[in-house]
């Protein structure tokens, strides 16, 4: 296998995330609906690079994390490491199978257990995978504490009594303890101010160099994603809409729905750069998805046909997919094209 | 003690200067220790260990006890069931303070001395106490920790033979129970209550755990590879152990007022033994004319029914995560506390630290 580190595309794939459905059904006024989720989710991940699952709330992302990360069983789909499947619907991987993929979760107060202290966080699952050897659990413990940027003084610490880029860096260490191959960050600034966040993702990406570990970053943060994703998956209602390398998708959006995602992120020159592109209302219930293509309801520029049927994603360009029939529409944006229709 | 609250910021750590006293106070501290000394600080439980501690000897040490039918004999001069001249037309020989005459308690009509007989008493209800909570506790945990955890069937089967527990009325069924063997021993007494009363524990302990599983915690402990009996008993237990703690001592002095309520209806412990209960049926029709036949047993019901309810409160306080201030002397059975023992603690003067999160202070 000659790999060659700068081109990380070509890599052979670590993890293939196939066809993975997730519905959850849930009984409202007396009637069972179905929720759905996450509908049809693809996607690989290869060794060392970084993805980024984008969308606002609702789009089902997260849920797409957990599958992933084996905290829920997808409906449909299989997640296989290596060739080998490990999650088959409605079947979780076995324990040992989380030595490989491992979460670092959205809000750590509620990630961490109150009681325990630094060094038993970062023993936990040292001792769930490797064994009991004192000397070897000291010298691990040091070691992860030393990748994070933790001082050991704080070994003794209850979660209480760390600052928020602390308790967030001490979850990246426990999910670093055990080698894994692909880490989950589910939101992984979003509890943090501005300034500790810079330094999460600095830091973030210094463990990518030393470990070549793979991320699926989970955010809707587009500033985050942009400065550590080497590809992005746009998500709305549960689908991926588009997808490709993140300079590529931030620059040239083919989804009208990520032309108004990008739109939308503050930026210094607020005022002149708010566009009239953007969508209105708020994203449908996952009981009552759009027939045809997902953004119909809220589209700027949304045609007759788009309500045929859902549109497939096909490719722009290389690896650059969109699931949009009228990108053409996007390079002339205006109300008008939306008065017209 | 003061070098904890005298410390200062350390400039070599600049980890150390955003910590407000109280998490400076117990930083580096194992949870057996934070614990150990919240409950040590807790005034009101103390008081009340104290005291029952001394009950206890005083109860055990006074008539002597019975271990397997062999009697190890007290420093007291009568027994329970000795029959003596009557001094004093029966009353209490006791003169404030220390003069406390032959029968201090007083007498029953027959003669016997009330005060080996409350000694007596409060044996009982101390086995009776122990061996509830101990039994309820143990089944109450176990029930609600599977209920709580599986959910699903499991939860369903054993909600529904908790109901079925719910249903049954303890004070009949150790009536029937009772009638049938001819009273019951303090042992089989407590045993029986402990069968049957640890329903509501398994309700409240399978609250905590419905609540406590859907915490990130427990998803962060499976992904690091810890199984589920570890996650049941290392990561959700201890969480919830405030909730077993308290609601066990309730519970406890429950069971004091369940084998008086069964024992003055004549099923629980009958004569000649004696429990506190018993000892006020027995005495009920004196009420008018010896009113100390009555006291002295309602006294000890009340002074163990309490302790331990003041010491469930000193450990709940202890073990709680959230509690950052060491518990001073505020709150309201501590200020029943004060009131019963007629003490007014002193204001601080800085030593203590105050949280401003508190919502307990005055």
């Amino acid at each position: 296998m000659t790999v060659n580190a700068d081109i990380s595309r070509t890599r052979l794939p670590i993890m293939r995330v196939q066809n993975v459905t997730k519905t959850f059904s849930t009984i409202s006024a007396g009637r069972r609906t179905h929720l759905t989720a996450v509908d049809q989710l693809d996607f690989t991940i290869a060794a060392g690079e970084t993805i980024a699952l984008v969308g606002e709330s609702g789009s089902g992302k997260s849920t797409a994390a957990k599958c992933v990360a084996d905290l829920l069983a997808p409906t449909e789909g299989t997640i296989s490491m290596d060739g080998a499947p490990t999650i088959r619907p409605g079947r979780r991987a076995r324990r040992r199978d989380h030595r490989r993929v491992q979460l670092v979760f959205q809000d750590p107060n509620g990630s961490l257990d109150p009681r325990q202290t630094v060094r038993q966080v970062l023993e936990e699952p040292l001792r769930n995978f490797f064994g009991n050897n004192r000397g070897e659990l000291r010298r691990r413990v040091r070691e992860l504490l030393a990748d994070v940027e933790l001082d050991e003084s704080l070994l003794n610490r209850r979660p209480r009594e760390l600052s928020g880029g602390q308790k967030q860096r001490l979850g990246l260490a426990r999910a670093l303890a055990v080698e894994p191959e692909i880490i989950v960050l589910d939101e992984p600034t979003a509890s943090l101010d501005v300034s500790t966040r810079g330094q999460m993702l600095a830091l973030l990406e210094r463990v990518q160099r030393h470990t070549d570990v793979a991320y699926l970053l989970v955010s809707h943060d587009l500033a985050v994603v942009q400065s550590l994703a080497d590809r992005v998956l746009v998500m709305y209602l549960g689908s991926i809409i588009e997808s490709g390398p993140t300079d590529r998708v931030f620059t040239n959006p083919q989804h009208p729905y990520t032309k108004a995602l990008i739109e939308a992120a503050p930026k210094m020159e607020y005022r002149a750069l708010r566009s009239a592109w953007r969508l209105d209302g708020e994203i449908p219930s996952p009981t009552d998805r759009p027939s045809g293509c997902l953004l119909t309801n809220r589209c700027p520029v949304v045609q007759p046909d788009c309500h045929a049927q859902r549109p497939p994603l096909v490719a722009v360009d290389a690896d650059h997919l969109s699931a949009c029939i009228h990108p053409e529409l996007l390079s002339a944006p205006s109300m008008d094209a939306r008065t017209a229709s | 003690m003061s070098n904890i609250f005298l410390q200062t910021e350390n400039p070599d750590d600049p980890g150390k200067a955003g910590l407000t006293i109280e998490q400076r106070e117990v930083e580096g501290l194992s949870q057996g220790t934070i614990v150990r000394r919240r409950f040590l600080r807790h005034k009101g439980a103390m008081i009340s260990i104290a005291i029952l501690v001394l009950m206890v000897i005083l109860v055990y040490s006074s008539i002597g006890i019975d271990i397997f039918g062999a009697h190890v004999p007290g420093w007291w001069q009568w027994g329970y069931l000795d029959q003596n001249a009557i001094v004093n037309h029966g009353n209490p020989t006791w003169v404030l303070p220390f003069n406390f005459g032959s029968h201090p308690f007083g007498q029953d009509e027959i003669g016997r001395d009330i005060f080996a007989r409350v000694m007596r008493g409060a044996q009982q209800s101390i086995v009776v106490t122990l061996l509830f909570g101990g039994i309820s506790a143990v089944i109450g945990v176990v029930i609600g920790a599977l209920a709580g955890f599986y959910r699903g069937w499991v939860d369903q089967w054993l909600m529904r033979l908790t109901d079925l527990f719910i249903i049954f009325p303890i004070l009949i069924i150790g009536a029937v129970l009772g009638r049938a063997l001819g009273g019951l021993g303090a042992a089989a007494l407590g045993a029986g209550l402990g069968l049957l009363g640890w329903t509501a524990l398994a309700r409240l302990v399978r609250g905590e755990f419905l609540s406590l599983r859907e915490r990130e915690f427990v998803d962060a402990a499976r992904v690091a590879g810890a199984s589920t009996g570890r996650i049941i008993f290392k990561h959700i237990l201890p969480n919830a152990i405030g909730v077993v703690i308290v609601s066990t001592t309730l519970l406890m002095s429950g069971a004091i007022l369940t084998e008086a309520a069964l024992s003055f209806l004549g099923f629980g412990i009958v004569l000649p033994d004696v429990s506190l209960g018993q000892l006020i049926n027995e005495y009920q029709g004196a009420f008018q004319t010896r009113p100390w036949l009555f006291w002295w047993p309602g006294l000890f019901i009340i002074i163990i029914a309490l302790g331990i309810n003041f010491i469930g409160d000193g450990l709940r306080d202890a073990f709680d995560p959230r509690q950052r201030r060491i518990p001073g002397g505020v709150g309201p059975y501590r200020q029943m506390g004060r009131v019963i023992a007629g003490w007014v603690r002193p204001r601080p003067t800085g030593a203590e630290p105050r949280s401003t999160t508190d919502t307990d202070v005055l």
